[in-house]
C-alpha cells in the first residue's frame, strides 16, 4: 500500500492523467449510447422496392428459436393483425384470386405503421425483417385473415369498397 | 461587481469552462458515433 502512495505522490500527473481518460471514456461511452438510443426513435424504416426478395432467407445461425420460416411469420402475422384490428390497407387485388380475392400486404402500409409495428414488438432483426415480411409475411397473413372468419373478412372488403381500388 | 471578485473567478473559470467543453465535446462526438453506427445498419 506504501508503494502505492509514492507512485502517487511521484507520479501525481500520470495519476490525474488516468483519471482524466477514464473519465473521458465513460463520457464518450455515455454519448455513444445516447446517440445509438436517439438514431433507433428517429429511424426511418424504408421498405425494399422489390418486397425484400434481394434479401433470401435468414442467414445460418440468426434464428436461434429453431423455428421455421413459416412458424415465426405465423406468429408476427397474428402479432400484427392484433395491432392493426384487422384494418388494413390493401393494395393490388390480383384479378384470379379464388379465395378471398384481396392481397393484404404489408407493403402497403404506411412506414408509420410498419414502425410502430416494429418498435412495438421489438422485432429487432435488422434489415431481415423487413425482407421477411414482404416475401413470406403477406401470405401468411393472409391465410390468418382467412382463418379469422367471415365478420373479419367482411370488414377487409368494406374497407376495399371504401378504398375505390381497382 | 468589485474587482477583486472578479479576479477571483476569472482563473478558475476559465480552467472549469476549458474541461466542460472538452468533456461535452467527447460526450457529442461519442453521441455521433453512435448514431453514425444505426445509420450505418439501414
Amino acid at each position: 500500500m506504501k508503494k502505492v502512495f509514492d507512485f502517487t505522490r511521484n507520479n501525481a500527473n500520470v495519476v490525474w492523467g488516468v483519471v482524466a481518460v477514464l473519465i473521458f471514456a465513460f463520457l464518450f461511452i455515455m454519448g455513444r449510447k445516447a446517440g445509438i438510443a436517439k438514431a433507433q426513435q428517429t429511424k426511418k424504416i424504408v421498405p425494399y422496392p422489390d418486397g425484400g426478395k434481394s434479401l433470401g432467407d435468414w442467414p445460418k445461425g440468426s434464428n436461434t428459436a429453431g423455428k421455421t420460416v413459416d412458424e415465426i411469420a405465423t406468429e408476427w402475422a397474428k402479432k400484427v393483425l392484433d395491432v392493426t384490428d384487422g384494418v388494413w390497407i390493401t393494395s393490388p387485388i390480383p384479378q384470379n384470386d379464388r379465395r378471398l380475392n384481396v392481397f393484404i400486404s404489408l407493403s402497403a402500409l404506411s412506414n408509420d405503421q410498419l414502425t410502430a409495428v416494429y418498435n412495438k414488438y421489438n422485432l429487432n432483426h435488422g434489415n431481415k425483417f423487413w425482407g421477411f415480411t414482404f416475401v413470406s409475411m403477406t401470405e401468411v397473413i393472409y391465410n390468418e385473415v382467412l382463418a379469422y372468419g367471415s365478420d373479419v373478412q367482411a370488414k377487409l372488403v368494406n374497407r376495399l369498397k371504401s378504398l375505390k381500388l381497382k | 461587481m468589485p474587482s477583486i471578485i472578479v479576479s477571483l473567478f476569472a482563473k478558475p473559470l476559465q480552467g472549469v469552462l476549458i474541461v466542460t467543453a472538452i468533456m461535452a465535446a467527447i460526450y457529442f462526438v461519442g453521441r455521433e458515433v453512435g448514431i453514425a453506427k444505426i445509420e450505418s445498419e439501414v
